[in-house]
């Protein structure tokens, strides 16, 4: 089921109201139930996947918590279930196609006159989503670092909640599998602060998202021979600010949606484009997924031994810590990993890589900044992430390796600066949106605390910005197109 | 500390923290009174954002009879394909003269009673001819547009001569709108040259419409969900939209709603900029590309299945300075006349621009916020029409079908 329909609406309202008034004992198994049900109006059929990935995890973690730690081998066999059964679904469902048409590549390369079957297999949703939740399950029971949960109702729970389902946040069952057990009392304040997360995800991503979308489409469906250094910095910036818009749309509904329930999901975003390092946007950035890869990639390629589970905190801070060169090997194997992650392309692979250059290059530079101080300013450092952060889009969303590497070449051609090709309006929407977003970071930081003190100020600010992201949402409501990240 | 407080100072505490807990829920449902007030006050009634795009000064006009009942010759929209499908049928299913056109051929600017659009009188020319007249003018349309409803509308009716007028204007659209090709969508219709740029992204964006499931019904609801393609959702999500449109016709004017806040936009965008409708707009390269291929498709189109087309320049007013580059419309109008060149039997040039005289063209709404009216370089009144229609009917006469129509 797609957040941005009336559809929905009902049946959130539906669920929230049988939540609350229903008995304590039967919530659980109404949000089991409402999970499937919003689950199953994209297909039911691919429920049985999901079910499967949870099935596995939930016996092997049992089976772990059931094995001394002394018999490593027997837990080391157990998680190898685990990992094999998720990897392997999102492998066949994933990547399929994009290994096959790989090895084609290569057998022709090769001068070899045999080409694999290539099938195309429809992805199921949130299948990147839910087997990173499961295996980092699995993982932590492995770890030591949670039990083995032994209710297949919370578990399951824990795998489908609905609102965090298709597009995250990653939850990590250390943080969700308590609260679900804990069964709320109603409070208001669940309602309304609910509410407002769900205004604002609507608002992000009916009337901003999807109205910058068709600009977006238009510049890259054309020939990237013929654009301007202009037309691809202007792309970058626009297509960094719907994938924000509508990602972070996503993930508000979500916190929404649980909060209405009286439960807590992490936050994924935290106004990314005023990061003033990449170690800075990846702390803002998909926090739960840059934890997650911290947590149970990072880490443990680098050899750092993992002592607790969270979602918060994002990758930056286990880049903190190293330095070395196996270290940096962990980098750059994480990142381009972080790159296939959302998509079966090398485009993709190198938008992981080149985060890694950056943030590498971060780190080397160092010592740079402590010798000249003022290179750790803020704004210096803002100033160099946000339009190298806008960049690093283009091969994010470029067809090809080709097209992104054309587009990369306008931005440091100065012959290419001289004219531009599309609509002007693209140009003025994309430096007002950027201004927006930059205003809308200081209203938050330093304006909303201030009225907050003048309670009747505040009040009426909060009236008239409820009117009119509700105007706007009643008028831009309507399933158009897909949340980007449905796709990962 | 609160326990050491006494049990008023106490009471006074937890009724701070019970207003700030509801303030939320307070500002919230206040929010949601008031935008229910403005929605239901200022968005509801029957709006038409294309008469609204005109201005007060000009309406759209589709020929009728004496008794007010619809001559079904001429459509701006996709979705009347069967009235002037079956209109045409009627009159005896005769070969058509196809005339394709944006807002100038069916709109009259200060319309007084009984004045009709050049199609009509063209129309009423034919009359008692082995030929019919029909028309799809599609506002702001681009040549990609015209060359997806050229193909399309071959298949349907025996297009004998095709009349194009080529808008300056229009070389800065793009795009394929679905809201006039719902049939194209419905069918599936592809272009079948797909060799050429042009015609594969047209076909792109057609498929990117395309419903997976061959019974679904492309209505306001399914376009407004494309995403949802043949899942549950789609069809739960359609009944809730046809209920809502039932209930209630500010639901239904939100496509409207939609088209007046971008218009807003457009506006505000002018006033801070200080555009006005005779500010000099330069060409988009791409697009300019994209639709001067789609025009010369079309010509290799007609040419092979060895039909007359008529590509004119459209009159423009010009006791104005001209909204653009003059270099870029001279070079604009040498690039249409060499279109031409390929088959001078079969392919027919003329530049009307300065036909329709300075007294019969009129005002537009402002495309800014500060003023009301804006000179009007698109639309012209009656007589104007009917200098068209002779200038036309003389092409028509002595090149396309020199024999009499």
């Amino acid at each position: 089921m797609v957040f941005n329909s009336v559809t929905f609406i009902i049946f959130l309202v539906a669920v929230i109201s049988l939540y609350w008034l229903l008995p304590r004992t039967v919530r659980m198994w109404i949000l089991l139930i409402a999970s499937c049900v919003f689950y199953g109006f994209w297909r039911w059929e691919y429920l049985s996947v999901m079910f499967v990935s949870a099935l596995t995890d939930y016996y092997t973690a049992i089976a772990i918590g059931n094995t001394p730690i002394e018999n490593k081998k027997r837990r080391k066999a157990l998680l190898a279930i685990t990992l094999i059964v998720n990897l392997g679904l999102l492998c066949y469902f994933k990547y399929l196609f994009f290994f096959t048409d790989n090895t084609n590549n290569f057998l022709n390369f090769v001068g070899i006159d045999y080409q694999l079957p290539l099938l195309r297999v429809l992805l199921p949703f949130g299948i990147s989503f839910y087997t990173f939740e499961t295996i980092s399950y699995t993982v932590d029971v492995y770890r030591g670092l949670i039990k083995p949960e032994k209710s297949f109702l919370h578990y399951g729970l824990f795998v489908t909640f609905f609102p965090k389902l298709v597009a995250g946040p990653i939850q990590r069952a250390a943080e969700l599998l308590p609260q679900l057990k804990e069964r709320p009392t109603f409070k208001v304040e669940y309602i309304a602060e609910g509410l407002k997360r769900i205004l604002y995800g609507l608002f992000l991503k009916v009337a901003l998202a999807d109205n910058i979308s068709p600009m977006v489409d238009e510049g890259f469906d054309l020939a990237p021979s013929t654009l301007s250094a202009i037309d691809v910095w202007m792309l970058a910036f626009m297509f960094g600010f719907q994938i924000y818009f509508d990602f972070s749309a996503y993930s508000h509904i979500a916190v929404g949606a649980a909060k209405m329930m009286g439960i807590t999901i992490p936050e994924n975003f935290n106004f990314p484009y005023m990061a003033s390092s990449f170690k800075d946007f990846w702390k803002r950035w998909h926090i739960s997924l840059s934890s997650w890869i911290r947590d149970y990639l990072y880490l443990p390629l680098a050899k750092i031994k993992v002592s607790t589970t969270t979602g918060a905190g994002g990758i930056g801070e286990g880049l903190e810590t190293t330095d070395r060169s196996a270290k940096t090997k962990a980098l750059f194997l994480t990142w381009a990993i972080m790159g296939l992650w959302h998509g079966a392309n090398w485009t993709f692979v190198l938008w992981g890589i080149y985060h890694a250059l950056i943030i590498f290059l971060e780190r080397k530079l160092k010592p740079l900044r402590n010798v000249i101080p003022i290179l750790n300013a803020f704004w210096i450092g803002w100033a160099i992430t946000l339009p190298l952060a806008m960049l690093s889009w283009i091969p994010f969303r470029a067809d090809s390796l080709a097209d992104t590497f054309l587009m990369l070449e306008k931005v440091i051609t100065p012959r290419a600066y001289t004219f531009y090709t599309m609509r002007e309006n693209n140009y003025i929407i994309a430096a007002v949106t950027m201004v927006g977003i930059m205003l809308n970071y200081f209203a938050n930081h330093f304006l909303e605390p201030r009225l907050n003190k003048i309670p009747y100020l505040s009040f009426g600010v909060n009236f008239v910005k409820f009117t009119v992201i509700i105007i706007f949402v009643f008028t831009f409501l309507r399933p158009i197109s897909q949340f980007i990240y449905f796709q990962f | 500390m609160p326990s050491f407080f006494n049990r008023e100072s106490g009471k006074q505490v937890n009724r701070g923290i019970f207003m700030k807990r509801q303030k939320l829920l307070f500002e919230i449902i206040l929010g949601f009174g008031f935008a229910y007030y403005i929605v239901f006050n200022f968005f509801s009634g029957d709006r038409k954002f294309e008469d609204l795009a005109l201005g007060t000064e000009t309406v759209s006009y589709f020929a009728v009879d004496e008794r007010q009942r619809p001559i079904h010759i001429q459509k701006s929209n996709q979705e009347e394909a069967d009235a002037l499908l079956n209109g045409w049928k009627s009159r005896g299913s005769k070969p058509v003269i196809l005339f394709l056109g944006n807002s100038q051929t069916h709109s009259i600017n200060q319309q007084k009673q009984g004045e009709v659009n050049f199609v009509e009188i063209l129309y009423k020319y034919s009359l008692g001819s082995p030929l019919d007249v029909l028309c799809i003018s599609l506002p702001n349309a681009g040549l990609q547009e015209f060359y997806l409803a050229y193909e399309y509308w071959k298949m349907k009716l025996p297009i004998q001569a095709v009349v194009l007028p080529v808008f300056m204007d229009d070389l800065r659209e793009d795009g394929i709108r679905d809201v006039f090709f719902t049939d194209l969508i419905r069918e599936k219709f592809q272009l079948k040259d797909t060799a050429d740029f042009a015609a594969v992204k047209i076909n792109r964006e057609l498929q990117s419409y395309w419903p997976t499931n061959e019974n679904s019904k492309m209505n306001v609801q399914s376009e407004d969900a494309p995403v949802l393609d043949e899942t549950f959702q789609e069809r739960t999500e359609n009944f809730l939209n046809r209920k809502l449109e039932g209930r209630s016709s500010t639901w239904g004017n939100r496509s409207n709603v939609r088209g007046e806040f971008f218009n807003w936009l457009y506006k505000l965008r002018n006033t801070v900029l200080g555009i006005k409708a005779n500010t000099i707009r330069k060409m988009i390269p791409q697009r300019l590309q994209l639709n001067m291929h789609s025009l010369s498709l079309l010509v290799k189109e007609c040419v092979k299945e060895n039909k007359k087309v008529l590509l004119y320049i459209p009159p423009i007013r010009s006791d104005a300075k001209l909204p653009y580059d003059e270099n870029e419309y001279a070079k604009f109008k040498d690039s249409v006349r060499e279109i031409t060149e390929v088959n001078k039997r079969l392919i027919y040039f003329k530049n009307f621009e300065n036909i329709v005289p300075t007294e019969l063209w009129g005002y537009k709404a402002a495309t800014n916020l500060q003023s009301e009216r804006e000179v009007d370089y698109m639309h012209f009144q009656y007589k104007g029409h009917q200098i068209m229609a002779d200038s036309l009917q003389h092409v028509l006469e002595k090149a396309i079908y020199p024999h009499g129509i």
